[in-house]
């Protein structure tokens, strides 16, 4: 995982297994529990999944500010080390 | 509707002395009788098992009084499959007293309670003597829920989150299908439904039904589609609907 172009495709096939999101609503500005009903505790399972493949730890706390796909890129860009 | 019948003002009465025996009961059993308890076990898992069957015996008074006041009516249909320890109880959420004729029908109940409880000084105490789980975060929610269910305590969710509006269910919320993915425990969902409706949400204590609410909990074991690991968010996606549809169509029946 090297670009934040990986990163928000990654996002979006997780997104559209794990939580049936349509994958058309997926945008950097669509907001998680409101648009694309993820919510708190799908989240939580958002997280395993992503440290199980990006092999780093993410950390709750941090994930509860994100509140956009964009966001969540952002925030999975940290961890891995790209800005 | 109807004229009022069944005793309507003696109803009235009643009802009004089982509001003030719930609270004066729940007064002395948190802040009296608790902390003896706890006190007096040999350690914590103890104290909140004894302190848990103490609740468990008295919702079984409490609606003993009530049918025997003429309050209410009740009955039960596979009330035994409810005493298997470690297992899930999902049921929908009609009335404010659901939960007191669940407890009083399971030994070894946990249930998950708002986080204020935890934080307001009047219910601190007794809800943490009695081990509830606090609704604070979904990880913790879902490690504390988990964990009790290991330890041989039944856990009661309604997944509506908060009492239905109207007639029908409220939308599903994922986490305790979130939870029994996890646990893979037995699962019980029970269906209840007060006729005619009351204690419905925003009804005061003095507004009964004109004829005496007759309680019906129907208990039905639920089977897991045993399926290939799907992954967690999308299969607790299908059994909160799938449980949305059973409940929603017991109700309608």
């Amino acid at each position: 995982m090297n670009s934040r172009q990986e990163i928000s495709e990654l996002l979006a096939s997780l997104l559209t297994d794990m939580f049936e999101v349509p994958p058309h609503s997926i945008t950097p500005e669509a907001r998680l529990y409101e648009d694309l009903d993820v919510d708190s505790i799908d989240a939580v399972d958002l997280i395993v999944e992503l440290r199980g493949i990006t092999g780093k730890q993410i950390d709750p706390d941090e994930f509860k500010t994100v509140r956009t796909v964009d966001d969540v890129v952002n925030a999975v860009a940290r961890v891995v080390g790209i800005e | 509707m109807g004229a009022r019948q069944d005793g309507f003002y003696w109803r009235v009465a009643a009802t009004g002395t089982s509001f003030a025996l719930f609270g004066l009961g729940g007064l002395v059993l948190g802040y009296v009788i608790f902390p003896v308890v706890s006190l007096l076990a040999p350690d914590r898992d103890t104290a909140v098992r004894r302190c848990r069957g103490l609740i468990h015996h008295s919702f079984r008074l409490f609606i003993g009084f009530m049918k025997g006041a003429g309050v209410l009516t009740w009955d039960v249909q596979g009330a035994a499959e409810l005493r298997t320890p470690g297992q899930l109880v999902v049921a929908n959420h009609p009335t404010l007293i659901d939960i007191v004729f669940l407890i009083s029908m399971i030994p070894d109940a946990t249930c998950i309670v708002k986080s204020d409880l935890y934080r307001n000084p009047f219910t601190r105490g007794p809800v943490r003597l009695a081990g509830y789980v606090a609704n604070d975060s979904p990880e913790q929610l879902l490690r504390d829920g988990a964990a009790a269910i290991d330890s041989g305590t039944t856990l009661v969710v309604f997944p509506e989150g908060s009492r239905s509006v109207g007639s029908d269910l409220l939308t599903f919320r994922r986490g305790a299908a979130y939870l029994w993915l996890a646990a893979r425990c037995p699962l019980r969902l029970v269906t209840i439904t007060a006729s005619p409706p009351t204690l419905a949400k925003g009804e005061k204590w003095y507004q009964i039904p004109h004829r005496r609410p007759h309680f019906h909990l129907a208990v039905r074991q639920w089977q897991a589609a045993e399926q290939a690991q799907p992954p967690a968010g999308s299969s607790a996606r299908d059994v909160t609907r799938e449980w949305q549809q059973y409940f929603h169509h017991e109700i309608s029946a």
